[in-house]
């Protein structure tokens, strides 16, 4: 009897042990800072003195091909994934060269997606991954199914590198239900490490993660911090890029109570001229590029060469009809950085004329030809450019 | 001693139970849910005490005589639909920015009523700059049979600046006769039969 009481005594103590297994991480941050003071004066982009080449791709218009508005595009090593708001969230593959290959079809059965909320391409594994809801489905490069995975933890999003997948959740999550900024997997999403990124100021909007093809590591940000983070496969946090600018950095602190859109409110109407961080970054093999706001001036666009740290930047670009300096930034692959241009936001098919004068530098003779027979309802176009 | 020892072990396991308790009821989580449900009631209140005012604001006021386009690049004018179609009309204004879902929930209230109402005089106008998008939406909303224009323009009423969907009966001087639009706070899924019977009445009247 009493050998029975000290088991259900320590069973039931063992039992409240179950303490979490996580903990907060602090960030490595052993880099050189980049001052780009310079950088964030007044003064116009002329993108083609430091563009060496441009690509378009149309996308293939067709009844299925159809895109709604875009919220995501990756460039594969043989086929580019878009995730539109088609039916909340759906995804399309195309080719290469454009051409359509298919829509993922959706509903509720094997393989169908009900609302694709953030796809990632495992480009070791060649596998597409498309998080729906609080499953993983995964396909292989052409978009036929696989499988499914249901992860048994609560996440917000993920992405894949190297043979691991990352899973994460905004910040003001973690801060009200306790659960651990980042869980890294293994490829069958059993989880292997779980930690807490050491806290800062919740922001309202603006992206999270960077835009690049380099799987190696997952790089990410947070706007407002003018750092470039990254997570490797051991899980260790190091601060990749960290950018200063005294004579422009708009002074944030005053607003941290802020937790809604007052925050932007305030910030825009008192600091007139000075700038911050936006959240647009994207890397490729020799390029970084970031996008900031100067308080009531427009968007700066910097570019940095990795090699020489040459810093090239810009007010309101687009102004330029420059087709690399137009578009959304949507991604990068190799050398390239992405974008894609939605022409009816850009002066609408009239305006073609002037992005095909202004272009006639940058672009092939079949890739003006394309743009000439662009009609005003296909598809998007994407830009793919490389810099000298 | 037995009897000691069996008082420690109890007591050790309503202590150890309590917390086990307390950590499945997290406190924090009640907190959250709490407040959860104070937001929601306020928000609620807040979506009725709206609906007095943009019914206020917006009946009796005159829209502007726009430029409506099919997806053919047909144009016709707002005032000459109306009268090609009936005294008054109902209005199913949507943007391409506005979410989705409650989109659908809009035209699938006019959907489940279709009997009711006469679907010619029933206009579902899309205010969405790109016209890939707009034929898109077509097909999405399934209105392809029905009456489906575009207007980018601004109709010149208040309820434009709500970025909902939302319903107006007009009639053919252009004067908005009703509002009826859903409460945000439930993606609209309590725009019931209630709203229907009024927006029905008003166009009848």
């Amino acid at each position: 009897m009493k050998q029975l009481l000290l088991i259900i005594f320590v069973a039931t103590i063992i039992s409240c042990n179950n303490q979490q297994n996580y903990s907060e991480r602090n960030v490595i941050c052993d880099v050189e800072e980049i001052n780009i003071s310079s950088a964030l004066e007044n003064k116009d982009l002329i993108i083609s003195d430091i563009v060496d080449s441009v690509k378009i791709i149309v996308l293939e218009t067709t009844e299925k091909s159809i895109l709604s508005s875009i919220n995501q595009v990756i460039v594969g090593d043989k086929f580019i994934y878009i995730r539109d708001n088609y039916e909340s969230g759906g995804v399309a593959i195309f080719k290469k060269d454009g051409s359509f290959l298919k829509r993922l079809s959706h509903g509720g059965g094997p393989g169908e997606i009900n609302r694709a909320m953030r796809i990632s391409y495992d480009k070791y594994n060649k596998k597409l991954l498309v998080s729906d809801s609080r499953k993983i489905l995964i396909y292989n490069e052409k978009g036929d199914f696989i499988k499914d995975i249901s992860p048994k933890f609560i996440y917000a999003d993920f992405i894949a590198f190297k043979d691991k997948y990352l899973f994460f959740q905004l910040d003001i999550q973690n801060a009200e239900t306790n659960l651990p900024s980042f869980i890294i997997t293994d490829t069958l999403f059993k989880a292997i490490d779980k930690f807490y990124l050491n806290k800062k100021r919740y922001v309202m909007g603006g992206n999270f993660l960077s835009y690049t093809d380099n799987q190696d590591e997952v790089t990410f940000f947070r706007p407002l911090d003018n750092s470039i983070y990254s997570i490797g496969y051991d899980g260790k946090i190091k601060t990749k890029y960290k950018l200063i600018f005294p004579d422009f950095e708009a002074n944030t602190d005053k607003y941290n109570e802020c937790r809604d859109n007052t925050f932007w409110t305030e910030l825009n109407k008192e600091q007139k001229g000075k700038c911050y961080f936006v959240g647009d970054f994207a890397e490729t093999n020799n390029y970084l590029f970031f996008r900031f706001d100067k308080i009531r001036k427009g968007d700066v666009y910097v570019y940095i060469n990795k090699k020489t740290k040459a810093i090239f930047s810009g007010i309101n670009p687009f102004m330029t009809n420059e087709l690399p300096n137009m578009g959304l930034l949507a991604g990068a692959y190799g050398n390239y950085f992405v974008k894609y241009l939605s022409l009816e936001y850009f002066g609408g098919i009239g305006a073609m004329s002037k992005i095909i004068e202004a272009n006639k530098k940058f672009l092939s003779e079949n890739d003006l030809a394309k743009l000439q027979n662009y009609k005003e309802d296909d598809n998007p176009i994407l830009i793919l450019y490389k810099m000298k | 001693m037995k009897k000691t020892l069996i008082i420690l072990v109890v007591t050790a396991v309503f202590v150890s139970e309590m917390v086990l308790l307390y950590k499945i009821f997290d406190l924090n989580h009640i907190i959250a849910l709490k407040n959860n449900m104070i937001d929601n009631l306020s928000i609620k209140y807040s979506a009725m005490q709206q609906q007095y005012p943009l019914g206020i604001l917006n009946c009796g006021q005159y829209a502007k005589d726009r430029t409506l386009v099919d997806t053919l690049d047909n144009k016709i004018t707002l005032l000459d639909f109306i009268n090609t179609h009936g005294e008054k009309i109902i209005i199913c204004r949507f943007a391409e920015l506005e979410c989705q879902e409650c989109i659908k929930y809009a035209i699938s209230v006019i959907n489940k009523h279709k009997d009711v109402f006469d679907m010619t005089r029933v206009l579902f106008l899309a205010n969405t700059k790109s016209k890939r998008i707009f034929k898109l939406q077509n097909k999405e909303y399934n209105i392809q049979k029905y009456n489906v224009l575009n207007c980018v323009e601004d109709l010149g009423i208040q309820a434009e600046q709500i970025e909902y969907p939302y319903f107006i009966v007009i009639d053919n001087e252009l004067r908005v006769c009703g509002i009826y639009f859903p409460n945000k706070s439930t993606h609209g899924t309590d725009f019931d039969f209630k709203n229907v019977k009024l927006m029905y009445e008003n166009l009848v009247k």
